[in-house]
């Protein structure tokens, strides 16, 4: 298991994705298992810092990886307010890109390029965890 | 995040774009984009073959150039997707 904290920042993106397609290369992953971890913990990330500490302050976001049977298991916790992507409802699809929402496709995103996606809260802290594996 | 244009013979404006599309790039990119959108009745192509990251907050920096040329008579054409970018966007 990798484990990274970052701060609740913007800023960490970047390198919490040059932290991640590092640790999942290393573990052998398939270079299309590493984009999709790559595009839905960003997605997860960005999202947390936009809207899961309404109060502001210094907040962490731990980053997980680990090895999974043909690919990798993501997990991200923080102490935000409470949220599960796993029931959240999704925006409808668009016709055509002219049409289409300008945001709101981050859940898309998850439930589209993750085998599997579990959430569970405890306490104050939200935790979600995402395999990815090679298809 | 880079971005490139020009202005084609038949009228259609050619917005080459390179680099990560995220949130950063987004930031670096989006008065830029807006501006070279807001046109009445083009078309215009946006070249993604040297974007290799898309994330969603990047493709609602493409939407909303799209619908602001929608509105006005135009149309948006995304070409050249890298793998993982097409992906995104099948998605």
């Amino acid at each position: 298991m990798h484990v990274r904290e970052f701060a609740s920042a913007e800023t960490e993106l970047r390198p919490m994705s040059r932290w991640l397609r590092e640790v999942c290369t290393s573990i052998g992953a398939a270079p299309a298992v590493v984009d999709d971890a790559e595009l839905c913990a960003n997605e997860v990330f960005a999202n947390l810092c936009a809207h899961a500490f309404p109060a502001g302050g210094h907040h962490c976001i731990t980053v997980s990886l680990a090895a999974a049977p043909g690919g990798v298991q993501l997990t991200i916790e923080d102490d935000g307010i409470a949220f599960d992507p796993t029931t959240a409802a999704l925006p409808s699809p668009p016709q055509a890109l002219d049409s289409a929402r300008s945001g709101g496709y981050g859940l898309i995103l998850l439930r589209s390029l993750a085998q599997d996606m579990r959430y569970e809260r405890s306490g104050n802290r939200n935790r979600l965890t995402l395999v990815f594996v090679a298809v | 995040m880079k971005l490139s244009y020009e202005d084609r013979a038949d009228g259609v404006r050619l917005i080459r774009l390179s680099g990560r599309l995220d949130l950063e790039g987004s930031h670096q990119i989006d008065l830029k984009f807006a501006t070279l959108t807001a046109l009445d009745q083009r078309t215009v192509v946006v070249d993604l073959s040297e974007v290799d990251f898309l994330a969603s907050l990047g493709l609602a920096s493409l939407v909303k150039g799209a619908r602001t040329l929608g509105a006005r008579g135009g149309r948006m054409l995304l070409a050249g997707p890298q793998e993982n970018v097409a992906k995104m966007l099948d998605a």
